[in-house]
């Protein structure tokens, strides 16, 4: 009797494990939000149709958002608020309210450094044409006046305008506001380990299965296909505002499309900001926040809130260095 | 000290010649399928590329090939080399998935959004979990 029990129990034990080095994760990956969108689930005890099914329910939320929020979709209520917000008070819908007071509280948290109302000035910019340009000053200046989230009408049932020209842009922080979304449907539907990335911003949640197991890299910032290092993070979001997402060189100076909404044109400052925090909303908004700020300020100011932590890409003399807050500091490795 | 040598003793005496043999066949087997399951893996990666949210097409990446491929705006051209995967051409405007350089591990994604293009390295190594911010 003893004998068989031990060899049952070496038995349960190598298939234990086999069970452990074989996770086989069920992914998807589409367009939406203007970038890609990749669903990860690693739970184990659902059939592959039922994950694959309620992945679609996560990315039908997204596309609800994105339908609502994508100022260069002309058909979004965004681009309705963008066109007649001056003239009359447009219907609040429930998405659109918590993105907009969220980013309003954010705006006011950053003093300013991150506001939705820099889309009269990105107009100016038009990072997306063929043949960029580096626009008027004199115009820049005069746009300017049409920039401040204070000049917004917001409650919860109607936006509007209180000065005609402005336009919001929500690219800093509906994405975010989508992949929280995306994870709590998983999360509704029993789902409790998976990964939602929307073009290198993400969340994630974890159980016994990957914990300890992901890597977060964040990418080098002028070498392509390279990685400049990594954090270990089983739960929670990561958000990247970068100088090379979104760029044009013209006389030998890198115009990017991160502006600061005091001057209007790209913050110079910092090359690449990660910050790290609960939701991927604050994370998301905050990148750019901190990114405008610059490295100085922006540590100040990401050392004073709780359960946020960033890393910060930034020259000096020429040379490319970073600094990170005391929570990542020490569990940040270089790559090589 | 003591105890444990007694307890593993006991273990030991319980056990008949056969019950050791087998222990070893176990241990033997695990250590085989250990180098065995890394061979196996290590090739299978595929190139997974998706058009217009529903297309979806995989190429051995070990293969080396050049591949056109038809999206909305035009045509995207990408080359397998040496197992690794770049678009070597694209009908977009501003080129940025031409830029994107190679792609290599199962977490990296290259995305071409006006022809609506996503290519993927699909893998069952363990850098699975891991992803990029950027």
């Amino acid at each position: 009797m003893k004998k068989s029990l031990i060899v049952l129990f070496l038995i349960l034990f190598s298939f234990q494990c086999q069970n452990y080095s074989k996770i086989i994760p069920i992914t998807q990956t589409r367009l939406l939000m203007d970038t890609f969108v990749q669903i990860v689930v690693y739970d184990q005890d659902k059939s592959k149709h039922e994950i694959n099914r309620i992945i679609g329910l996560a990315f039908d939320r997204i596309q609800q958002i994105d339908n609502i929020t994508n100022s260069y979709n002309d058909s979004s209520l965004i681009s309705f608020v963008n066109q007649n917000g001056a003239s009359y008070q447009i219907q609040m819908d429930s998405v659109l309210y918590h993105v907009v007071k969220e980013s309003q509280r954010i705006s006011t948290l950053s003093k300013g450094n991150f506001d939705i109302t820099t889309g009269a000035v990105k107009d100016l910019w038009d990072f997306n044409n063929d043949n960029p340009f580096v626009p008027d000053s004199t115009v820049i200046r005069k746009t300017l006046k049409l920039v401040d989230y204070k000049l917004l009408s917001i409650d919860s049932d109607y936006l509007g305008f209180k000065t005609s020209g402005m336009k919001i842009d929500l690219g800093a922080i509906a994405k975010g506001f989508a992949i929280d979304e995306a994870v709590r449907i998983l999360s509704v539907h029993g789902i409790h380990d998976a990964m939602v990335n929307a073009g290198g911003d993400l969340k994630t949640i974890c159980t016994n299965l990957t914990a300890g197991k992901r890597k977060v890299w964040i990418n080098h910032p002028r070498n392509t296909g390279e990685m400049f290092g990594f954090f270990r993070m089983d739960s929670g979001s990561v958000a990247t505002s970068g100088d090379y997402e979104r760029f044009f060189i013209k006389d030998s100076i890198r115009y990017h499309h991160i502006l600061d909404p005091k001057t209007g044109y790209p913050a110079g400052k910092c090359i690449s900001v990660t910050i790290i925090a609960k939701n991927a909303l604050t994370a998301d908004a905050l990148a750019t926040a901190v990114f405008v700020m610059g490295p100085e300020q922006g540590m100040i100011f990401v050392e004073n809130q709780a359960f946020i932590e960033c890393i910060i890409l930034y020259k000096k003399d020429g040379k490319l260095i970073w600094t990170a807050s005391t929570g990542i500091k020490d569990k940040f490795y270089l790559a090589n | 000290m003591k105890n444990k040598n007694s307890f593993l003793s006991t273990i030991f005496k319980l056990l008949t010649t056969g019950d050791k043999i087998l222990i070893l066949i176990f241990f033997l087997f695990g250590f085989v399928s250990l180098f065995a399951l890394q061979r196996y893996q290590q090739p299978g990666s595929t190139v997974l590329i998706k058009i217009a949210n529903n297309k979806i097409y995989r190429y051995n990446l070990d293969k080396d090939r050049e591949i056109n491929l038809h999206g909305p705006i035009g045509t995207t051209r990408i080359l397998i080399h040496k197992g690794k995967v770049r678009v070597i051409h694209s009908d977009c405007p501003q080129k940025i998935c031409v830029k994107s350089g190679w792609i290599s591990g199962s977490f990296e994604i290259i995305v071409c959004v006006p022809n609506k293009i996503i290519i993927a390295i699909e893998s069952k190594n363990n850098q699975y979990f891991d992803v990029i911010t950027q």
